[in-house]
């Protein structure tokens, strides 16, 4: 990991950069981006991501694609492609390739979590030969956020209408749906032996999205957790 | 702050409950200097794919499929009864793509019409709402093009190169950008789209690079202000539930060569009839009349006969201007109508032609 760093000195700041900074974040630049590394630190953020976790993925890198060519595309650029919609499937190098419509596709960078740099090739470049492939702005559209832990699903059943427990929501499972009143795509996607939810809401609803989880945590002693900890969830 | 839709703006800068003085020294600051004004909450729709100008021809009243690359048009919409519905401008980034903005208010509106329409006519394009992927800000008064040249590197911002209504993409401060010279305020000015997360980078960029010139952010009362000045209308402020573009005097803002667009049949229809009413500009010359309001009736005796839909005292022009709707008869410059401000008080108010401010729009076209 790479000396600590100021969010305001770089271009690209996340929604939520200064409650982070209220709350004694220390940000250190990863994959390209500045993250938070953690806020308490050590074994007690390790222990919040394993019971309940919250992390600010928003400056990760992510992608989207959409058009009649965006299935053969994809297949023939190597990506293993889910068959379904409102499935996801996890990529060689770690990523994740979730598909929202028959034709529309969204790929988050959950390896640059763990090595700490964009995945090859990123930004991708479409080859329109394939037919109309045409690329989203996931990268700015949308905040992305990590629930983590055992109570989860739990949360999740106090600001969502879906069923995310266990036996109805495995990993791979997607939904598109709403979250405290707020559209919200969700895709489960466990870190090691411990269930894992992605959340990606509007970027200007990023703020309030936050807040909201953050809040149905308090009771149930959830924390805020930075990229460290969801790192060694991963070894 | 102000609501706006499902969004706060801020309404002004300075001390709250000192509006008038703080739009004041806003819109002077505009007209003298420079000025940045918060637009992220404009809507954005990418339209892309081979059938993207013929979408749009349909979709607007004016004309796309001769539109150059790297230029700005005007683009207004009405719906099936030729009723406006909410404007912007489309932008053209290349011969398949155009990125069109909407009003904060409407572009869910605009983009599930776009939907709607597309489900039966089944063009080969691809509609993207991406309103929140962008932050976008005005940057705009004679100062700006000094002020934004301190910031890119690889564009020339010299009218030659970069005129009134063209827009270019390129680096600011390091941000990659699509920048639209746009005359919504009436000045020289520059509309910059951004990254959403680099949208407070980009603001923070322009503050530092306008220390020198005085830079002000400015708010929306102002900017509405501004645009009262030049005569341009706010759809759902200035239109109801059944202005027409005819209404509007905005008839060149109809391409009628066009075979087809959402409207077309039933402008057609109302082009046969005389209008009943017509949106004209207007002064108030008493300068101890009180400030005529929104929504003010336009009064014949005891008649109503129109209603004000926009007015205010004009830090520019030092008098009250507005927009009205009255009668066809009375639209006609020169013409005097009565307001009838609260307490029952009449102001006299006398028709007058737009801009009420450089009317041969010379400052935003520098």
């Amino acid at each position: 990991m790479m000396n600590a760093v100021n969010p305001v000195q770089c271009v690209r700041r996340s929604m939520l950069y200064r409650w982070h900074e209220r709350h004694d974040a220390s940000f250190i630049e990863h994959a390209g981006a500045i993250v938070v590394a953690n806020y308490a630190g050590g074994p007690a953020e390790l222990a919040a991501a394993r019971e309940l976790g919250l992390c600010d993925l928003s400056t990760l890198p992510r992608w989207g694609v959409t058009g009649r060519g965006a299935t053969a595309w994809l297949t023939d650029s190597g990506f293993d492609v889910p068959a379904d919609v409102n499935r996801a499937a996890q990529q060689v190098n770690g990523d994740v390739l979730a598909r929202l419509s028959d034709h529309e596709y969204l790929l988050l960078s959950t390896s640059s979590l763990v090595t700490a740099e964009p995945p090859a090739g990123f930004p991708y470049v479409q080859d329109h030969a394939a037919g109309p492939v045409y690329e989203l702005p996931r990268q700015d559209s949308h905040a992305w956020f990590a629930l983590t832990g055992r109570k989860a699903s739990t949360i999740l059943a106090s600001i969502c209408g879906v069923d995310m427990r266990d036996a109805t929501f495995m990993d791979g499972a997607v939904a598109q749906t709403s979250m405290a009143r707020v559209s919200a795509v969700v895709l489960r996607s466990d870190l090691g032996d411990t269930a894992g939810f992605l959340v990606l809401v509007s970027s200007t609803a990023a703020e309030y999205l936050w807040d909201a989880i953050a809040g149905a945590m308090a009771m149930p002693g959830g924390a805020a957790i930075g990229i460290r900890a969801l790192n060694r969830l991963v070894e | 702050m102000l609501q706006a839709g499902a969004w706060y703006r801020p309404a002004y800068y300075g001390a709250p409950g000192d509006i008038e003085t703080c739009v004041r020294r806003e819109v002077l600051q505009v007209r003298r200097g420079v000025g940045l004004i918060d637009v992220s909450t404009l809507g954005g729709i990418d339209v892309r794919g081979p059938d993207a100008a013929e979408f749009l021809n349909r979709i607007y009243t004016f004309a796309y499929k001769k539109q150059a690359t790297g230029t700005v048009r005007y683009a207004l919409m009405t719906n099936e009864a030729g009723v406006v519905i909410d404007d912007g401008v489309a932008c053209r980034l290349g011969d398949e793509h155009f990125y069109v903005t909407a009003t904060t208010g409407g572009v869910e509106r605009v983009f599930r019409a776009m939907l709607q329409w597309n489900a039966r006519w089944r063009l080969d394009v691809s509609l993207a709402n991406v309103t929140n992927a962008y932050c976008g800000v005005n940057i705009a008064g004679p100062e700006s093009r000094s002020v934004l040249a301190a910031l890119v590197d690889d564009l020339d911002l010299s009218a030659a190169a970069f005129p009134y209504l063209a827009m270019r993409e390129g680096g600011v401060a390091g941000i990659p950008a699509r920048i639209l010279r746009v005359g919504f305020v009436g000045e020289l000015g520059y509309e910059i789209h951004v990254p959403q997360h680099c949208g407070e980078a980009l603001w923070d960029a322009l503050v530092e690079a306008g220390k020198s010139a005085e830079i002000r952010p400015v708010g929306i009362e102002a900017q509405r202000m501004l645009r009262l000045e030049k005569g341009h209308v706010i759809v759902g402020q200035d239109t109801d539930a059944m202005s027409n573009p005819l209404e509007l005097q905005m008839s060149w803002a109809i391409a009628r060569k066009k075979p087809y667009f959402v409207g077309r049949r039933s402008l057609q229809v109302y082009e046969q009839r005389p209008l009943d009413r017509l949106l004209t500009g207007f002064c108030v010359e008493d300068d101890g009349a009180p400030l005529p309001k929104e929504s003010h009736l336009v009064m014949d005796g005891e008649q109503m006969i129109g209603r004000v839909t926009s007015c205010g005292l004009s830090p520019t022009l030092g008098k009250i201007v507005g927009l009205a709707y009255v009668p066809p008869a009375l639209a006609e410059q020169g013409s005097h109508f009565t307001i009838r401000c609260d307490n029952r008080v009449s102001v006299s108010a006398r028709a007058v032609a737009t801009p009420f401010y450089d009317p041969d729009n010379e400052r935003q076209e520098l």
